[in-house]
């Protein structure tokens, strides 16, 4: 755009990022045409500060929203009910394509995994032998960006089962209209596409403790969720449940009795093993000095999230950029500039830990908490 | 993503508490119509749940100089200002709210608030019983005017605890709250099984862990002080170097020994008492424990 006052703009926003020089930006490419430039640089104001009112009108009028409500029905509706929208083949979910050999470390979730979601469904007449059901769900909770999801992935993978994941903006749009609905919708796809491991996400928004909702519209989805699973509204063959939360004791305890997800699984922060290969993960592609210390990198990492060490690994990157740019010729990063990095970083996993204690110690009804308070012990907390 | 469906994302994120995803709907809300005040109420009510009390006042704000006679946002605009300790602002923004909608308990029930946070008891106390006859199964009213009557009727109080509990039995606040009027009224038994009730609803609950521990403590008999009685009867052996009368010296020597049976009698009733708890109410016991190692460890 070679427009005198986008360059000025622009210039100036290289000294100070500002939202309303952003708006002001933004308002000059909407004159120019230039929609979509527009509409990043208001996105950017809002990212500054989410309250301006100019950016948000700017918005408005480059993305017109439309004020119909969403269309419910399709093609094809019999007596004025809408029928059940199967997905496509396009729309159809994957296989999943990792398996644990891709999740580095973490071998004792891994094992707990294996022991109490795998073996039952490779062995079913073995089980059954010794008079217990293929049946129920698993509920992974732990600290949140430590790969509860990667992990669930992964084993949708082990069992050759596509991978549907039901994660918060969907269960958002369940909650109000037709959400009885759209959650049997989202069953019934997952029963037509045998084997499917149904991944909830924050499972704790879509089955809350109804006593801590107000309202009907929760309640609602909550009874309908425990119907599904029981297999009331259809057969639940071949059809796996998985969950995850960072709050497993805001789950609704109905969700937890056996057949549903009678099983909670505590994923821990990342171990030295799986430190190791994020590091090297997050580290790929970018101009690296030979011979890292990873052993002391790892070392200090103890209680890190994935995320905290991506974070790390930005930082460190941030500097050798900067000094890049000051010597003129690519700087790498080193163990000099991770270890900077570190200095200014803690583990975000600690304030997690401090909540679980409480629940873990006062309220491990039935030993729920079990693996969770032997991992406090580990770490000094209980 | 329509209006309607950027309302309705931005409600269920406010009920599921998340307070981020509930700003980024409420501001899509706003971007769609910047003249409809509902974003900006939405946008409110996710800076008060994350304790952004300023900007959750300019959003209510910014939604009035749109829609000046909007009594939600004149009442979150009141619960904003308060929780900035600005009470006789909020007095005024609850008073608009009580003009606009009359017939409202929650207008009463802001103007109640923000009133005992004045320090106005009386007419806090009028306008909750206003908001209660508009709305008697609000909870939360009956658990707020149960607060306000804690100190000088707690047995007032504690009827509106129940009424609170009747509606919402799992609300730990109001178990704590109603353990705090029992605790006041003499009845220390009934006050444990409530301040444990409150524990188990939410163990993050400080304030109930706290008074759980001290009445359990006062019941039990202060833990022995077998280093106080001992430091007393070194204090004596060493006064008895200093006076040259030897009645005097038996006697503090007497005084020292008889403090220390005293404490180890304490010690053994105290240790039986506990045995009695386990026997009678292992959970508690259990709870009890668990609260003196997080005391000594300095967690409590």
């Amino acid at each position: 755009m070679g427009d005198a006052v986008v360059q000025a703009l622009r210039t100036a926003l290289q000294v100070k990022d500002d939202p309303e020089l952003r708006c002001a930006l933004g308002d000059r490419l909407l004159q120019l045409g230039d929609k979509e430039g527009a509409v990043a640089e208001f996105d950017a104001a809002l990212k500054l500060d989410p309250t301006n009112v100019r950016a948000l009108e700017g918005l408005g009028k480059a993305v017109p929203v439309s004020r119909a409500p969403a269309p419910v029905a399709s093609e094809g509706e019999v007596g004025g009910k809408p029928p059940l929208r199967l997905v496509t083949d396009e729309d159809e979910p994957p296989v999943a394509s990792i398996s644990f050999a891709s999740v580095a470390g973490m071998e004792e979730p891994k094992q707990r995994l294996t022991r109490s979601f795998l073996l039952p469904l490779k062995n079913p007449a073995m089980v059954k032998q010794f008079g217990k059901a293929v049946s129920g769900g698993l509920l992974l909770y732990g600290p949140p960006g430590c790969g509860k999801t990667f992990l669930a992935r992964a084993l949708a993978g082990e069992i050759g089962a596509r991978f549907i994941n039901v994660g918060l903006n969907e269960v958002l749009d369940m909650w109000f209209g037709e959400s009885e609905r759209k959650l049997h919708e989202l069953f019934e796809n997952a029963r037509r596409l045998a084997p499917t491991v149904l991944f909830f996400d924050e499972a704790d928004a879509l089955g809350q403790r109804r006593t801590q909702l107000r309202g009907s519209a929760g309640r609602n989805l909550v009874n309908q969720l425990l119907s599904e699973l029981d297999g009331f509204a259809g057969k639940n063959e071949g059809v796996f449940f998985l969950a995850a939360t960072n709050h497993p004791w805001d789950v609704d305890p109905a969700l937890r009795r056996p057949g549903r997800f009678d099983r909670l699984i505590f994923i821990p922060p990342p171990d030295a093993d799986a430190r190791r290969a994020l590091f090297r993960l997050k580290l790929e592609g970018r101009p690296v000095a030979a011979g890292l210390d990873e052993a002391h990198l790892v070392q200090k990492t103890e209680g890190f999230s994935g995320a905290d060490i991506e974070g790390v690994v930005n930082a460190a990157t941030e500097l050798a950029l900067e000094a890049s740019v000051a010597a003129g010729e690519v700087v790498p990063v080193d163990d000099r500039l991770l270890l900077r990095a570190l200095r200014d970083a803690r583990p975000s996993t600690r304030p997690w830990f401090e909540v679980a204690r409480n629940h873990a110690v006062y309220a491990n009804e039935g030993g729920v908490y079990d693996e969770l308070l032997a991992h406090l012990r580990s770490i000094g907390l209980a | 993503m329509t209006v309607e469906r950027a309302a309705a994302r931005a409600e269920a994120a406010l009920r599921l508490a998340r307070w981020d995803e509930a700003m980024r709907a409420a501001v899509e809300l706003i971007a769609a119509d910047p003249d409809d005040s509902t974003g900006f109420a939405m946008l409110s009510r996710a800076h008060l749940g994350k304790n952004e009390f300023k900007l959750a006042q300019k959003a209510a704000e910014d939604g009035l100089a749109r829609t000046p006679n909007r009594e939600w946002l004149h009442r979150l605009r009141c619960h904003a200002l308060r929780l900035q300790g600005r009470y006789d602002d909020a007095v005024a923004a609850a008073e608009e709210c009580v003009r606009l909608m009359p017939g409202a308990s929650e207008s009463h029930g802001a103007r109640a608030k923000a009133l005992a946070a004045l320090g106005r008891r009386e007419e806090a106390m009028a306008a909750y019983d206003r908001a209660i006859a508009l709305d008697p199964h609000d909870a939360l009213l009956h658990r707020e005017l149960g607060d306000l009557l804690l100190s000088q009727a707690p047995a007032e109080a504690e009827r509106h605890y129940r009424a609170a509990l009747a509606i919402n039995p799992s609300d730990a606040v109001t178990l704590n709250n109603f353990g705090a009027s029992l605790a006041r009224q003499k009845r220390p038994d009934e006050a444990a099984l409530a301040f444990k009730s409150a524990i188990l609803a939410d163990p993050t609950l400080r304030v109930a862990k706290q008074n759980a521990h001290s009445t359990l403590s006062s019941q039990l008999g202060a833990a022995a002080g077998i280093g106080g009685a001992l430091w007393i009867a070194l204090q004596a052996v060493r006064v008895a170097g200093t006076v040259e009368s030897g009645i005097a010296i038996g006697a503090m020597l007497l005084a020292g020994f008889a403090y220390l049976v005293w404490r180890l009698v304490q010690k053994i009733r105290r240790s039986e008492r506990l045995e009695a708890l386990k026997a009678k109410d292992q959970q508690l016991y259990e709870i009890f424990t668990r609260l003196e190692a997080d005391k000594k460890a300095g967690r409590l």
